[in-house]
């Protein structure tokens, strides 16, 4: 019976024995069937990749430089004061307001000393002394010209002679009184009484203020600068080497670059220094919101042929051994890796010319984890490089 | 000595209960208060030194920085390992020293070094700082905020300056380190056209920044009364402020920073990030420090999250506080252990009761267990020794030799007093117990020495294995110890109290006496075929012995802690924002098991964190909800699979405690660890490859990576001295434009309320995201000279290196994997074998396998050297206790019948051979050599005390004699540790499982050889006293 028993229990070993050599078996063929690892089609589910149609794109050959506004220096305007005085304006420009050419803009009161403003109050004195003086006198002698003219017309009654003497003093008289007004008129206008009206012969954005109303000015100072910026100067570097095609750009606001403009080259500047590119200055030839000092950026075309091509979204491209690559989905088959030449930059990517993206489907979305992949399968696993 | 010991005791024995009933409370109210914790602290004292180079390479970063510090600290006393990592922006080395070393001390002498050194590191390279001192778990809570109504920046915001502060304060806590959100900063982005349409430079920028952001202080007046701080106030710290800081003057108008850049609020350059159940989060890391206990801290980490609690949900946060909670597992691990101890010691209770068949005999034995244990944890206590599972097992597994101790003494005592009574003149109650404890008493202390002698080895175990299992042995040993000590005192002194004066039981269990009787019939059979036994059980130790190369190593087994960590790593230089959406896709993969809790991602590395990884790497932790072993056997295979969906990556499946101990063992996490040494980075990667190749070829390889894989895509710009004089630059001039342009410059500091906010100048991000905007980078010298940085350097995509990893101060690659479906020792032969026929190494480079093989072998090796030292020891104490060469002999002869159980039961189990596994061989061997001990001392004492000859009969009646006893101690021993060994994948059961299987396994045979074969071989074959006879 002990036999038996002992025979049981080998048995029963032995069982137990084959049992764990099969499990053994089985995770053998377990990790045969894990090692085999391509980049299948069955990527896009197991990745969520995100695809999307690479679209064809045109490009011409530009340049782009960046500058600024500047005030033309041919439509700057400076209003000075004609003389020292107090200057008088309703309404007085803030800058950045537009002035249209005006005759009666502001005026200038003179400036005068006390013992000048007390002579000028005696001979003003005077002189309407002398006007009213003469200006009774006159109507004395309207008066006996008259009767002298009736008389002399009733048979003579007055002398030819006594009546051209009347007409001699009315005329001497009327005389008197014209001199009278001028000098009381000239003397009015040094004591305020007429200030010094001032025009505005240019119109013009006002840059910059240099004096307030009821501020007392010297003769020849300046009021305002205005100048004509309708047609905004921008002056920008070209960077060295860059050949441009034509004299037109077109330029917008790097402050929003919502709006462009188009432009026209106007001058060519020496920069200064060989080692920096030319200056070129730029005429907007459209009113533009542009105001000086404002940078801008001002696109050139450049010589060469215009680009056709694809664009290429940023998301898309990976990078590898110092080449730039994109995965493109070759149908069932899988994804493919493909180098790709970034020709420039765009809004939204790259253009490229490659023909094997020309109308591909593209992973835009997890293709750095293809990439993974990829690279892991052919490391073996151990996630090495070897490109 | 033993004599005047145990007199006292019996005279005394009022004042020997009393103080067993002190020692009972005393190790009732110190198990009550002592330190739970899973393990004995595993990590070798280790020092971390972390360097931050903002923006430098990795090469950059090793020469410049990692070299210099390995150079300063290479040379500390007590140093064992120097690791080194060096990753973009940041040099890591972990300084690890030897065991006993004071880490303290250590950190100290570390960091007088590392300040002298400082000065000989490049400027712009920050000051190295340690790493806090962490326990051997380091992770102590892992929580998770996310809010619908916050943005990631301020919930970053509060989870930094609200919520860290708090927990920092809690006492235990080392550190906290934070992922994802964003953290502000004071971002000046400047628009390179901008600055090029205003004819200014980044210089010009940064020194506008800086003017604008200055502080300053101010002094103070003081009077005959007073004296008065002055302070100053004008720094800009809104965004509006500082964007009104005027940079220069063109054509009579003010040219500001915002005219130039847009300043903003804006998020710091990301190092790494964070998914919380899939999706964005903030996640804190606690680190417990060193000593702390993980219960008691966890505990007060959570009530002050409760208190936090309503603040949050009032600030519209949501918090998930268990992400990652070690303290989970302390708790089921010590009451799945507990349970088992407590049904161990009731079945214990059960048998004791039903073998002896007499209460008082019963009680007597009982007592000598939480005597014992009380005694045990009472010392270990006082030593600063933590209640583990690993102490807990010690004491499990020293159950049996507890009660056998006191069934010995019982047993013989009862006897001889059942004797005496009937004998024509009767002594003394107290000269009969006295010398009945004496009797058995010798052969006892030279057992139990002989038992704690074995232990030694495992005592005396280096590395992990040592830190590991050494407290088991302690434990054990002192139970033992303690238990010798209870038999010599409060044993005999109990008998003598409870038998003295009453009747004693002459009753038997009937099933032991019709045992008995069947036994001696079936020995005497055996006996007189004494051959054919000995060859059958030749035959079956054989067979064994066949059985062991076919079991395999591992050095732990895997445990159950309800949580996995995973590591996932793409290729390098893949962007956060990419591992955020594999993240993401993972997290839902994962989730849609309901067995899964939760799952965090953390990508890359905290500030400062403790791991030095790229963005290309990933941790995630699962928590999973209650489930049972094999369900989360079930849940790593599906974790796996999931993994395994995601092809793009490489990843390892592990549980935090594997994790833990793999990084302790090699700096890595995973279980197999081969390193290439070398001085060629580009050669330590090819063969780095080809062994990776090799490795994942063998059998059971799985999650197969290059710890520093190449093919990290560089843009290197490399200056050209021509042009640069051509166009009349400096090269420091163009080197700080890009690094203000790319990595960005800190000016200053904004300082808001209590919240220090930098303020730096970098490029607009949107001109940062292209490779190519690096050469169209436009560079203005100090003369006004602008050229694009493309002029002035070589431009170009290369390919760097994520990672230069060095151990010992010499550069290496490193392949890891773990192995699935076969033990990790024959892997490691396998490809061992594999590596060293297949990659061709040139001159000065090697291959140096680590890892827990290697731990394994080296702990087997330290094993077998110090048994074999202690061997001879154990042969001393031998032929002092048997008196005779021949008995010696056939214990000796017996011990490999003994363990052909536990091989049997280790191969019909895991089939492996954990290093638990092994120390219940060691614990096995004690105990067969005790009960070979008892037996033939027995036989000894028949012929040289009693005058019996040395026949059939005498072997017989000793054999009989001490049938119930052996039967008792071996039925007591197997049922106190059948609880762990069944379920022994339980939480806790890890460890102690296999090695209470192996220990049932060979008592089996050891009980059976120990009945049949060993009196039989006795018979024909043993010495005892003067008349031998066969």
């Amino acid at each position: 019976m002990n036999q038996r028993v002992a025979i049981g229990l080998g048995l029963g070993l032995l069982v137990l024995a084959c049992a764990k050599e099969d499990e053994h078996a089985a995770d053998a063929g377990h990790a045969a069937v894990a090692a085999a690892n391509v980049l299948g089609a069955d990527l896009e589910q197991a990745l969520a990749l995100g695809l999307a149609q690479a679209v064809e794109f045109d490009a011409a050959p530009s340049i782009e430089t960046w500058g600024r506004v500047i005030v033309d220096p041919g439509a700057r305007f400076t209003l000075r004061a004609p003389l020292a005085g107090t200057l008088h304006a309703e309404h007085w420009p803030t800058p950045g307001v537009v002035l249209a050419p005006t005759e009666n803009f502001a005026s200038i009161e003179p400036r005068l000393g006390a013992v000048e403003r007390v002579d000028l109050a005696a001979r003003r004195a005077d002189v309407e002394r002398d006007r009213a003086k003469a200006q009774s006198e006159l109507e004395n002698a309207e008066h006996t010209l008259a009767r002298s003219v009736a008389l002399n017309a009733d048979a003579k009654a007055v002398s030819d002679r006594a009546l051209e003497e009347a007409r001699t003093r009315v005329a001497t008289l009327r005389a008197e009184i014209a001199n009278a007004v001028e000098r009381a008129g000239a003397l009015a206008v040094d004591t305020g009484a007429l200030s010094a009206t001032l025009a505005l012969p240019r119109g013009g954005e006002v840059l910059d203020v240099f004096a307030r109303p009821a501020e007392s000015v010297d003769a020849g100072a300046a009021l305002l600068e205005l100048a004509d910026l309708s047609h905004p100067l921008i002056e920008v570097q070209v960077p060295l080497g860059a050949r441009l095609v034509g004299d037109e750009a077109t330029v917008a606001s790097l402050r929003d670059g919502e709006h462009a403009f188009h432009a026209v080259v106007e001058t060519h500047v020496a920069s200064g220094a060989p080692t920096a590119g030319e200056v070129l200055r730029l005429r907007v030839d459209a009113a533009a919101p542009l105001r000086p000092g404002e940078p801008i950026v001002a696109r050139f075309q450049a010589a060469g042929a215009a680009l056709h091509g694809v664009e290429l979204p940023r998301s898309s491209l990976v990078r590898l051994a110092g080449k730039t690559w994109v995965y493109v989905r070759d149908g069932e088959r899988g994804f493919e890796r493909v180098e790709v030449v970034l020709a420039s930059e765009t809004r939204d990517g790259w253009l490229t010319t490659t023909e094997r993206v020309r109308g591909a489907e593209l992973v835009v979305r997890g293709a750095q984890s293809l990439l993974s992949t990829e690279l892991l399968a052919r490391a073996g696993g151990s996630g090495g490089e070897e490109e | 000595m033993l004599q005047a010991l145990v007199a006292s005791s019996l005279r005394l024995r009022g004042v020997v209960l009393a103080l067993a009933c002190v020692l009972l409370a005393v190790g009732a109210w110190d198990s009550l208060h002592a330190r739970l914790d899973v393990f004995p602290d595993f990590v070798p004292p280790e020092v971390v030194i972390q360097t931050e180079a903002p923006g430098w390479s990795a090469e950059h970063v090793e020469a410049l920085v990692t070299r210099p510090l390995e150079a300063a600290v290479g040379g500390t006393v007590g140093l064992e390992d120097l690791r080194s990592t060096s990753i973009q922006g940041l040099s890591i080395l972990t300084a690890v020293f030897r065991d006993g070393t004071d880490v303290f001390r250590a950190r100290q002498m570390l960091a007088e070094l590392v300040a002298s050194a400082q000065s000989s590191l490049p400027v712009g390279v920050h000051a190295p700082r340690l790493t806090p001192l962490t326990s051997a778990t380091m992770d102590l809570l892992k929580i998770g905020l996310q809010s619908e109504t916050l943005s990631p920046l301020e919930l970053r915001r509060y989870a930094q300056w609200t919520l860290r502060p708090a927990l920092l304060a809690i006492e235990g806590v080392a550190g906290t380190s934070v992922f994802g959100g964003e953290v502000e900063r004071l971002e000046i982005q400047v628009l390179p056209e901008r600055l090029e349409a205003f004819e200014l430079s980044l210089a010009d920028v940064v020194a506008a920044a800086r003017n604008a952001t200055g502080v300053r202080g101010a002094g103070f007046v003081e009077n005959d009364n007073q004296r008065i701080v002055v302070r100053t106030e004008g720094q800009s710290l809104e965004p509006d402020e500082l964007a009104r800081a005027v940079v220069a003057r063109r054509d009579g108008t003010s040219v500001t920073l915002g005219d130039v850049a847009h300043v903003v609020l804006a998020a710091e350059p990301k190092f790494g990030d964070a998914l919380i159940q899939g999706k964005p989060g903030v996640l804190l890391t606690m680190l417990s420090q060193y000593g702390a206990n993980t219960m008691e801290v966890t505990e007060r980490v959570e009530r002050a999250l409760d208190e936090l609690a309503p603040a949050m949900r009032e600030a519209g946060i949501d918090c998930l506080p268990r992400l990652h909670r070690p303290a989970t597992f302390v708790e089921h691990a010590i009451a799945n252990l507990r349970d088992s101890l407590l049904v161990g010691a009731a079945l214990v209770v059960a048998v004791l009761f039903l073998f002896l068949y007499d209460l008082r005999t019963a009680l007597v034995s009982l007592a000598a267990i939480p005597l014992s244990l009380a005694a045990a944890v009472v010392v270990m206590h006082r030593f600063g020794v933590t209640l583990n599972t690993i102490t807990l097992g010690g004491l499990a597994i020293a159950l049996g030799e507890v009660v056998d101790d006191a069934i010995i003494d019982v047993e013989n005592i009862c006897r001889r007093l059942r004797e005496n009574r009937d004998a024509a003149a009767p002594r003394s109650a107290f000269d009969v117990v006295l010398a009945a404890s004496l009797e058995v008493r010798g052969s006892v202390v030279y057992a139990t020495l002989i038992v704690v002698l074995v232990f030694i080895p495992v005592l005396t175990m280096s590395g992990l294995q040592g830190r590991m299992f050494a407290p088991l042995g302690v434990a054990y040993v002192l139970a033992v110890l303690a238990s010798l000590v209870v038999a010599l005192t409060v044993t005999p002194a109990m008998c003598l109290g409870l038998f003295a004066s009453g009747k004693i039981s002459q009753r038997e269990f009937p099933l032991l006496a019709w045992a008995r009787a069947a036994y001696g019939r079936l020995l005497a059979r055996v006996a007189r075929h004494v051959v054919l036994a000995s060859l059958a059980a030749l035959a079956l130790a054989l067979w064994a012995a066949s059985l062991v190369p076919k079991l395999g190593g591992d050095l732990l087994p895997d445990f159950r802690e309800g949580h996995f960590v995973l590591h996932a790593t793409a290729t390098p230089g893949t962007s956060l924002t990419e591992m955020k959406r594999l993240g993401a896709l993972i997290s839902e993969r994962l989730l849609a098991d309901p067995r899964i809790a939760t799952v965090e991602q953390q990508i890359g590395r905290a500030e400062l964190g403790e791991d030095p990884w790229g963005p290309n790497r990933s941790e995630f932790h699962v928590e999973l909800a209650p489930v049972s072993p094999a369900e989360e056997t079930e849940v790593a295979a599906k974790i796996r699979e999931v993994l395994g969906s995601i092809p793009g990556i490489s990843y390892d499946v592990l549980t935090f405690l594997g994790d833990r101990i793999g990084e302790t063992i090699t700096g890595e996490t995973a279980a197999v660890v081969v390193s290439v040494f070398g001085d060629d980075l580009e050669l330590l990667d090819a063969k780095g490859r080809e062994v990776a190749r090799e490795l994942g070829a063998v059998r059971g390889a799985v999650d197969v990576q290059l710890a520093a894989p190449a093919g990290l895509p560089e843009i290197e710009a490399r200056l050209r001295p021509e042009r640069l004089a051509a166009f009349g630059f400096t090269p420091t001039e163009v080197l700080d434009a890009v690094e203000t342009a790319f990595q960005g410059v800190i000016v200053a500091q904004a300082f808001r309320a209590d919240r220090a906010v930098d303020i730096a100048v970098v490029l607009d991000p949107a001109r940062r995201r292209e490779p190519e905007s690096v050469a169209a980078l436009r560079v203005k010298s100090s003369e006004g000279v602008e050229v694009p940085l493309g002029e002035l350097a070589d431009v170009a995509l290369t390919q760097g290196r994520s990672a230069v990893l060095h151990d010992g101060g010499r550069r290496r690659q490193t392949v890891t994997c773990n192995v699935v479906g076969r033990d990790v020792t024959s892997f490691v032969d396998e490809a061992r074998a594999r590596i060293a026929k297949a990659v061709e190494l040139p001159r000065g480079t090697y291959v140096r396998f680590g890892g827990e093989a290697e731990a394994r072998a080296e702990a087997s090796r330290e094993l077998a050297l110090h048994a074999s030292l202690t061997l001879v020891g154990v042969l001393l104490l031998l032929s002092l206790a048997l008196g005779h060469g021949r008995n010696l002999a056939l214990v000796l002869l017996n011990l490999p019948f003994a363990l052909l159980g536990g091989v049997v039961a280790a191969w019909l189990g895991s089939g492996s051979l954990t290093l638990g596994a092994l120390v219940g061989f060691v614990t096995l061997f004690g105990i067969t050599t005790r009960n070979s001990i008892m037996l033939l001392s027995h036989f000894r004492h028949l012929v040289e005390r009693e005058g019996c000859t040395w026949n059939l009969e005498t072997a017989l009646r000793g054999a009989r004699e001490r049938f119930a006893p052996i039967v008792m101690t071996a039925t007591v021993t197997g049922l106190a540790l059948l609880p762990l060994a069944i379920d022994s994948g339980a939480a806790g059961r890890e460890i102690e499982g296999p090695m209470a299987a192996v220990i049932l396994g060979g008592l089996v045979s050891s009980t059976l050889l120990n009945l049949f074969l060993l009196p039989s071989l006795a018979l024909r074959f043993g010495r005892f006293g003067r008349s031998d006879a066969r």
